[in-house]
């Protein structure tokens, strides 16, 4: 967008058509320089991510414990074993649930906060209030889920004081196997809320101010303005924030699952990754857990690539 | 932000009546109240003597307040050794990453190679691969460097987890106009030269972000480090906390771990705090548009 | 929170052990002897030894205040000998603690003494090596036998050779909240005379909660598992190594506990609200360790009473074992002497009685003060304790596990005994192929 907007470094020599310039402009550098540049990073992803990606598919071939130095090839069996182990249907169900719970919570919910909180942003509290609601954010998984923890106390929490004092019955929120995994989906929005919140918020005060202007001179209302300018100019934001999700949302709950229920009860509130973990890091079972590894890592492409096929289409670049 | 005179034209038909806004108000308080609440429980645990930690009545304010959970916690467990290494991986991880991510998204923002796209394409990939999948290998190479236990073991792999910022930081160097690195170019700088003297001191804010965004990602990480760093001394607090009330053949030291936890709140809560301008006007600027 | 659970441990410690194993840690063997060199050059009268153990960490009271049990020992054995040095270190928990001892082994630097839990007796000979007790100590084997009891070198003892020094023994009890019992107006024991005593005292403790559950089975949920299915005259593992969770006096055993949760009077609280809720005040029972009698009483607010488990009719309590014993891991039979030496003041009078203080119970000959509380501990272990289950094979740690999910839904009635029973059987059929 062509606009100087408020809060933009003060670059004396910035114009609006300089900038315009600036997204067209390339020159052609000689040689070595541009991968100079690059080297390092390339270096480091193909060391720690592509490399583990492509020996985790080897691995998920052999049967392995790490303290023997000896692999067994067992072909597909890690693949093949896993629709009959029900420790992973449960954790595949797991997935599911999370991520169709999840993804609208942490993608749909914030954009409501933002909304909310937009009519009041130039309040002077509007400052305390994003602090503490991006706090969440900061602190550990470790720390959050001692607090969660207190506070889903069957017999002492305060949730079910509060429901006591209501009349309703004492809930088992974490040893439940109904409940649980509404904890786990609890603690989990309660850790981002903060941060999309405030993506969504600064994309809204990016948008230009003349077409608001320009709109309202004539005669737009609030609401029509907020339909059909700013809500497709987040649109960008709003996908970014709608990819990521549903890659990272599985492994996001890993913390809180960690802590507050080891996968339990009775594997209730277990996904495919904390199965992997499991398996690799509790009984021992590297290619289990390499073919998981590599099950989700196509999956997660797939989701990526249905996204970009059939939602991006919706996506209003300036 | 928007000067007056914007603000009275564009907020004429956009202002919302006042009893709206107290009702938003009072809405925005109570999500803070749900928000913060965990954290009251944590502030007030971490002075609170042993046999208060657990009561069938809430409260909030310990009847025999004490100070001693914070001496305690030094004394029970390396804390300080934690802080420390949690300092220390988290800072070193951060720079690392400003020193990779930087040069590449000048590189992939203003400078035309054979490969680019498909290079750039590549780095953004591995936004796709969940953190986990990579954990077995990593360990296994991290082992076989004999950097168990090591802060390198902890930080190198990590340093490979910068897409997010690489695509941020080449946003904003997009938004450079082309005549202030042309001017650079006319006086004779090489690339790295424009690259130190005219693009890192323009994009500030972005960097700023990452700064943050990254010290705060290195300082809450949990399970690589729960892998890698063994040895007591060499943990860092959100993965030793855990063992005040772990094991459980001995006293739980609730009090202790609260005070620790509450320590290791500060820095970032603090880091967020003086640089959240700096975020939203990174964001404002360049924003996630593609 | 992330409590040490059984799976978890083996899991990491064999992890590293292999990891390190792999690198051929040249470097690492460096760096561990870096710091023996130096002080073997100062100290080139005395014989220096090693020891990691888990209780650099004092187990409850006061912090700093007075060093741990375990460290007066050493001190007060470094401070009476004048041939042997001993060095030690808390790397952690058990699972540190042996995950260090696997990567210094692997290095070729391996500890002198370790102490290991009872549950990885197997592994601490299939895959660490442990050294028998009897090669170590040589001519002086039968005076350290004679002085430690007989209930319990058999903890130690795998195909008739023995492993280790039993050093930390504890075994699950019952505790309670003695204010409440008096305040509901039930006899503790009465109410702990049988299950049946048991569950017909539960309804007036549960009026006295305000109509909270009364019973918390707390840690894994197949520890007390083990032992209420042992004192009905049962058996996880028989000896042979066959399941005998399936028979009849394991599935009457398992039902007991099933239906007081039907009556409401089962705690279904995880293993980290269990505790918590029993120190508040909020239920009545708590099942945990005698190792815990310290932390918990510096904990509660009330007054807390301990006592054995509940019989079936008029079957004997047998209960299993917790904590760990001490492993010989030394390469250089050089210092096998040194080594003996240290055991013997262990298992002395001066040092044992130092030892004693932690709350484990006392299983040396001599007649020591036994701490309060401790009494039922005491019962159990002489009526005999039946080390934890080691399940078999390489996936064993997994089918352990997947017992113990049984076991908790069992009793929270989330599946019936006979079905859930069953089921375990196949899976665990499935993951070991016994």
């Amino acid at each position: 967008m062509a606009v100087a907007s408020p809060g933009q470094p003060a670059l004396q020599e910035v114009q609006p058509t300089a900038i315009k310039r600036a997204w067209t402009g390339y020159r052609l550098t000689e040689g070595l320089t541009p991968y100079l540049l690059i080297a390092p990073l390339l270096i480091l992803i193909a060391v720690f991510i592509y490399w583990p990606l492509i020996y985790s598919a080897y691995l998920s071939f052999y049967d392995w414990n790490f303290v023997r130095p000896d692999k067994t090839y067992v072909g597909w069996d890690n693949f093949t074993r896993l629709p009959d182990d029900p420790r992973f249907t449960r954790a595949l169900r797991g997935t599911l649930i999370y991520t169709v719970t999840l993804v609208p919570l942490q993608v749909f919910l914030p954009l409501g906060l933002a909304l909310l909180l937009w009519p009041i942003r130039k309040s002077r509290a509007q400052t305390r209030y994003r602090i503490m609601l991006f706090s969440p954010t900061i602190i550990a998984y470790s720390v959050a889920a001692v607090m969660w923890l207190w506070i889903f106390n069957p017999l002492q929490g305060i949730l079910n004081k509060v429901l006591a004092e209501f009349g309703a019955e004492r809930i088992n929120w974490l040893s439940d196997r109904s409940t649980a995994i509404w904890a786990i989906i609890i603690v989990a929005t309660w850790k981002t809320l903060g941060f999309h919140m405030l993506l969504y918020l600064a994309a809204l005060e990016s948008v230009p101010k003349d077409y608001i202007e320009a709109a309202s001179l004539d005669g737009a209302t609030h609401w029509q303005i907020m339909r059909s300018i700013r809500f497709p100019l987040i649109t960008p934001t709003f996908f970014f924030v709608l990819v990521t999700t549903v890659i990272s949302v599985n492994d996001d709950v890993f913390g809180a699952i960690n802590v507050l229920t080891d996968g339990g009860p009775f594997d209730s509130t277990t996904n495919v990754i904390y199965y992997l973990y499991q398996q690799g890091f509790q009984f021992f079972q590297i290619g289990a857990a390499s073919a998981v590894a590599v099950l989700m890592f196509a999956a997660t492409s797939l989701l990526t690539w249905v996204q970009f096929r059939f939602v991006e289409r919706h996506v209003h670049y300036g | 932000m928007a000067s007056a005179s914007n603000l009275a034209a564009s907020d004429h038909h956009r202002n919302p009546q006042r009893g709206n806004r107290m009702l938003i108000h009072a809405v925005v308080v109570v999500l803070c109240a749900f928000t913060i609440f965990p954290f009251l429980w944590m502030l007030s645990t971490s002075f609170k003597p042993a046999d208060e930690v657990f009561t069938r009545d809430l409260r909030l304010v310990p009847h025999a307040p004490t100070w001693r959970n914070f001496p305690d916690a030094f004394a029970l467990f390396p804390v300080a050794h934690w802080f420390w290494n949690s300092f220390g991986i988290a800072s070193i991880t951060t720079a690392g990453k400003l020193l990779i991510s930087v040069p590449a998204a000048f590189a992939f923002a203003r400078l035309k190679f054979r490969g680019d796209k498909i290079l750039f394409a590549m780095v953004l990939a591995t936004m796709i691969v969940p953190g986990i999948v990579t954990v077995v290998p990593n360990y296994i190479l991290v082992s076989n460097l004999n950097w168990m236990n090591t802060w390198a073991g902890v930080i190198v792999p990590s340093l490979p987890a910068t897409a997010f910022f690489v695509f941020l930081l080449r946003q904003n160097v997009m938004m450079l106009p082309q005549d202030l690195i042309d001017a650079a170019r006319i006086d004779g700088a090489s690339t790295f030269k424009v690259l130190i003297q005219i693009v890192v001191p323009n994009i500030k804010p972005a960097i700023a972000v990452v700064v943050i965004l990254s010290f705060l990602g290195m300082w809450n990480q949990y399970l690589w480090p729960l892998l890698i760093l063994n040895d007591f001394e060499s943990k860092t607090l959100a993965t030793g906390m855990q063992f005040f009330t772990a094991n459980v053949e001995s006293a739980q030291m609730w009090g202790p771990m609260m005070a620790t936890a509450t320590i290791a709140t500060l820095p970032p809560l603090i880091l967020y705090a003086l640089a959240q301008r700096q975020i939203i006007d990174t964001f404002v600027t360049s924003g996630i548009k593609g | 929170m992330a409590e040490l659970t059984r799976r978890r441990f083996v899991g990491q410690a064999t992890a590293v052990a292999g990891a390190v194993a792999l690198s051929g840690s040249v470097a690492a063997k460096a760096a561990a002897a870096a710091g023996r060199s130096t002080r073997k050059a100062a100290a080139q009268e005395k014989t220096e030894i090693s020891i990691y153990h888990i209780w650099g960490t004092p187990p409850g009271g006061t912090p700093a205040e007075t060093p741990a049990p375990m460290t007066q020992v050493i001190d007060a054995f470094n401070a009476q000998s004048d041939t042997v040095t001993l060095t030690s270190s808390t790397p952690g928990t058990y699972y540190e603690t042996l995950q260090k001892t696997q990567a210094d082994i692997a290095a070729g630097n391996p500890p002198d003494l370790v102490s290991v839990p009872w549950a990885f007796l197997n592994y601490a000979v299939e895959g660490l090596g442990v050294k028998d007790l009897a090669t170590v100590a040589g001519d002086q084997f039968a005076d350290l036998q004679a002085s430690m009891s007989d209930t319990a070198w058999p903890l130690v003892t795998k195909d008739d050779t023995v492993y280790g020094f039993p050093w930390g023994l504890s075994t699950p009890i019952l505790y309670y909240n003695a204010d409440l019992f008096e305040a509901a107006g039930v006899d503790p024991e009465e109410a702990f005379a049988t299950w049946e005593s048991f569950a017909a005292a539960c309804p007036a403790l549960q009026d006295a909660l305000a109509g909270n559950p009364v019973l918390g089975l707390s840690y894994n949920k197949d520890w007390p598992a083990q032992t209420i299915i042992q004192s009905n005259g049962g058996r996880v593992l028989n000896d042979d190594g066959t399941f005998g969770f399936t028979s009849d006096e394991a599935k009457e055993a398992m039902q007991t506990i099933a239906d007081l949760d039907k009556a409401g009077f089962y705690d279904r609280g995880t293993r980290d609200e269990l505790r918590p809720s029993f120190v508040a005040g909020s239920t009545a029972v708590l099942q945990s360790s005698v190792a815990s009698l310290n932390g918990l009483t510096n904990d509660v607010a009330f007054t807390l009473g301990t006592s054995t488990w509940p019989r079936f009719g008029d079957k004997p309590v047998i209960a299993s074992t917790g904590g760990s014993f001490l492993g010989v891991f030394s390469d250089d039979a050089a210092k096998y002497p040194a080594v003996v030496e240290f055991l013997t003041f262990c298992a002395s009078e001066e040092g044992y009685s130092l030892w004693n203080q932690t709350g484990y119970v006392n299983i040396s000959n001599h007649e020591l003060e036994r701490l309060p509380g401790q009494e039922p501990a005491y019962a159990q272990f002489e009526a005999g304790l039946i080390r934890e289950t080691n399940w078999p094979s390489a996936r064993g740690v997994e089918a352990g596990s997947t017992w113990d999910v049984y076991c908790e839904r069992i009793w929270a009635n989330d599946i019936s005994v006979e079905e859930g029973v069953n089921q375990a059987l196949q899976e665990i059929t499935a993951i070991i192929g016994a």
